[in-house]
């Protein structure tokens, strides 16, 4: 039975609205209060002033924004480098028949269960703690004094540090969604490659890679949406240091202020805050674009 | 089958995590209500409810009726709560008609104050520092200058204004014409703070220190003492490397020329020679293995931490420290606690006048409805017995004029004896916003870690602060 085309449109109205109402409503208004000087996150419309693109302008003008924006690219490369090596690593490992897949995959998706909050601080107070970290006792128990004394959380260490206990944390997500993509792979291919006396790293180039393409380019877009909202680790391991600083942090202190102490006073822009995450939301579809650009749809997958 | 062992091994490992977390926070819990409960009974000592009593009878306070909203900034957990809520006791048995609500925010009362007053929700009675409070909210404060002349609870015949310590006062009210009021009181000063050096005062001894160090000279002279005798003299975390800055421009130079320093369009101030000196100063500091190894890698609390456990023997901080790592120092660490020593060819507007301290404030809602029972409340809230229970209970520092200070802040009342002038939180050296935590302060600590020499530093300061601003 054909459904008559009103009919359709009447089934569709809820979602629409709904999506309307909690997606399209607030980009638009963050998009409009991008233009405005704004005081507080309650202040009404009337006490928004508008000064045109004189926050986009301070933007571009900060170092400190310029800052938090090459380290996030800087995270979105190297992390992402870090997580999908590890990610497909264990996937494939995960697939070759090991005993114990389950415990495993469990092992290595742990930390995913785990608040971001509670790793960061596992991080910062345990594993990188210069008297008795897990990094400075194994050194020192080595004998490797040098390493030990490596303060990791100082000026130059402080960013690499934060991005490796940012991607332990991450890459059992997407080891997860590999994995996944290489089990709906049939068998047959890995059973005639072998009879043709095909090594592991020729099935792994030769026929997974190719025909995870797919689902590699999903988690890639899942990892730049990710990586450019990168915030909590920010925020914990940096504060507002220079080094660490992301522009989504940067926007939270925009609109919510610098925390850390209640004790200090600070002025607000709202606005700038939104202009910031303007700047996210386009940052995001550029990239996600050109990730469609440059591996296309195709037929053949599983 | 697959799928069910899937699923019991998550529902196992998730339950193991949150049991974990459970068992972690019932212990803190239990320590804590273990540690307040033997010292709450002895509060609610027949003679001390009796003098409340007493005192409310004399006034009309037990004809209020209604109902008072109280926002608090502590949270339920926190020994300042308990305190609250033991005032709040007494304040219903003298007035059993008043109905009151304690709601205990914690820190997120920042976020939430401002949109529940504005959308008209009934508070009558809120924490905040007075300083944000009067510039964000002042459409909803309420003047308390004819409620001050009530008489105070517990300070024998004193108003409530005359029983609050005289120079908080003084500060709240010159906030009010800054913020775009009518000139007056807005605000009851609560737990007010300074920013001091704490030290060890047993390392001290050990070291053959007698006096604390008033001069920069004699501070120097103390850290070696320090070194000499195996101590690590001086630690900070990285949430207050402001402070070390601040402390040194702001005693040499006062607090408005750090403020206008940081502001600096054309980078020249950089080049004053105070600038110069102070790079020399924390060069010296770096050198001699003053200033903790640490101090480039210490995320906070560690550095806090390594004072408590006595591996450091001075931290730059607030009044609040001695009651935050309580929990690590023990009850016999000694504390001391000293002013920033005053440093050579300032321009005589730092020194011991300037002090960087604050409070929070009690503040009142302009609309509310039930205004004399809310302010009977806040007697007891500032009241004597409730600020002493927060010097023993808190170690905070009694708002309340003659109430005994905590032990570990005893040393803390010489500052606020000396202080004439407030300076802002890091003496100003905060107010440059991004210029600040974007350049000053990553600077200093390659400054303070022996990267850069105190030439390049000057140099360095005063070109990122052309480059910073020529944006602007």
């Amino acid at each position: 039975m054909r459904l008559n085309k009103s009919i359709i449109a009447l089934f569709l109205l809820p979602a629409v609205i709904i999506y309307l109402a909690i997606f399209l409503y607030p980009t638009l208004r963050t998009l409009a209060m991008s233009f405005y000087d704004i005081p507080a996150l309650s202040s009404k419309v009337a006490e928004w002033k508008y000064v045109g693109l004189v926050n986009y302008e301070d933007l571009v003008h900060s170092s400190y924004f310029v800052g938090s924006m090459k380290n996030v690219l800087g995270i979105w490369l190297i992390g992402g480098v870090l997580i999908f090596a590890f990610a497909f690593l264990y996937a494939v490992i995960l697939t070759s028949k090991v005993r114990g897949v389950h415990f495993w995959r469990s092992l290595i998706f742990l930390p995913n269960t785990v608040s971001a909050v509670v790793l960061s601080v596992v991080w910062l107070q345990y594993v990188f703690n210069s008297s008795y970290g897990l990094l400075t006792s194994v050194f020192n128990r080595l004998g490797l004094t040098a390493l030990a004394n490596i303060q990791w959380t100082d000026n130059e260490h402080i960013y690499f540090s934060m991005i490796i206990a940012f991607s332990f944390g991450s890459i059992g997500y997407f080891m997860l969604i590999l994995n996944a993509g290489i089990n709906r792979i049939p068998g047959d291919y890995y059973e005639a490659a072998t009879l043709e006396g095909a090594s592991p790293w020729t099935k792994f180039f030769r026929i997974t890679l190719p025909l995870l393409r797919d689902v590699f380019r999903t988690t890639l877009v899942l990892w730049t949406i990710t990586a450019f909202n990168f915030f909590v680790w920010s925020a914990t391991f940096g504060l507002d240091d220079p080094h660490t600083v992301t522009p989504a942090f940067y926007m939270y202190q925009k609109v919510f202020g610098k925390g850390g102490n209640v004790y200090v006073e600070e002025a607000f822009n709202v606005g700038s805050g939104a202009s910031v995450g303007i700047l996210i939301t386009l940052a995001t579809l550029i990239v996600s674009a050109l990730i469609g650009r440059l591996f296309p749809k195709e037929r053949l997958e599983y | 089958m697959n799928m069910k062992r899937k699923a019991f091994a998550s529902v196992l490992l998730s339950t193991m995590l949150a049991l974990t977390v459970i068992t972690g926070c019932g212990k803190s819990n239990e320590s804590e209500a273990s540690m307040s409960s033997p010292s709450a009974s002895p509060s609610s000592s027949p003679s001390a409810s009796a003098s409340a009593s007493a005192s409310a009878s004399e006034s009309p306070a037990s004809e209020l009726s209604g109902k008072v909203v109280f926002w608090s900034m502590w949270s339920n957990a926190e020994p300042q709560a308990k305190v609250i809520d033991e005032a709040v006791a007494d304040f219903k048995v003298a007035n059993p008609n008043v109905e009151v609500e304690v709601k205990y925010n914690g820190r997120d009362i920042n976020k939430l104050l401002k949109p529940a007053l504005e959308s008209g929700q009934q508070i009558d009675i809120f924490e905040q520092d007075p300083g944000a409070a009067l510039s964000t909210l002042k459409d909803h404060v309420l003047k308390l200058d004819d409620l001050l002349a009530q008489q105070a609870i517990g300070s024998d015949g004193k108003t409530v204004k005359d029983s609050i310590i005289p120079s908080l006062l003084d500060w709240v009210k010159s906030l009010a014409v800054p913020a775009g009021l009518e000139d007056g009181y807005y605000a009851i000063p609560q737990q007010p703070y300074a920013v001091l050096f704490f030290y060890n005062k047993a390392l001290f001894a050990k070291a053959g220190i007698t006096a604390v160090p008033t001069s920069w000279e004699e501070f120097l002279a103390d850290c070696e003492l320090l070194k000499q005798a195996g101590i690590e003299p001086i630690t900070f975390d990285d949430a207050y490397r402001d402070l070390f800055i601040g402390g040194y421009l702001g005693s040499a130079m006062g607090s408005d020329w750090t403020d206008s320093l940081v502001k600096d369009k054309t980078g020249e101030m950089w080049k004053d020679p105070i600038v110069l000196q102070f790079a020399n100063d924390m060069q010296n500091l770096q050198a001699k293995g003053y200033f903790s190894k640490k101090i480039a890698g210490n995320k906070y609390p560690a550095g806090q931490q390594d004072l408590a456990l006595g591996k450091t023997a001075m931290y730059l901080n607030g009044t609040w420290l001695p009651n935050e790592i309580a929990a690590t120092a023990g009850p016999d660490f000694q504390w001391g606690s000293f002013q920033f020593p005053v440093v050579p060819n300032g321009n005589g507007k730092g020194g011991f006048q300037g002090l960087s301290f604050g409070a929070q404030g009690l503040l009142m809602n302009k609309n509310g409805k039930n205004v004399s029972a809310a302010f009977e409340l806040v007697k007891y809230l500032v009241g004597k017995k409730a600020q002493e229970g927060m010097a023993t209970k808190a170690l905070a520092i009694p708002a309340t004029v003659d109430s005994t200070w905590p032990a570990p802040l005893a040393e803390a009342e010489v500052a606020f004896q000396n202080a004439k002038v407030n300076m802002p939180w890091g003496f100003g050296i905060d107010n440059g916003g991004d210029f600040s935590t974007g350049t000053v302060i990553p600077t200093f600590m390659e400054l303070a870690t022996g990267k850069l020499s105190p030439d390049k530093y000057v140099a360095k300061m005063a070109e990122q602060a052309k480059k910073f601003y020529s944006g602007k």
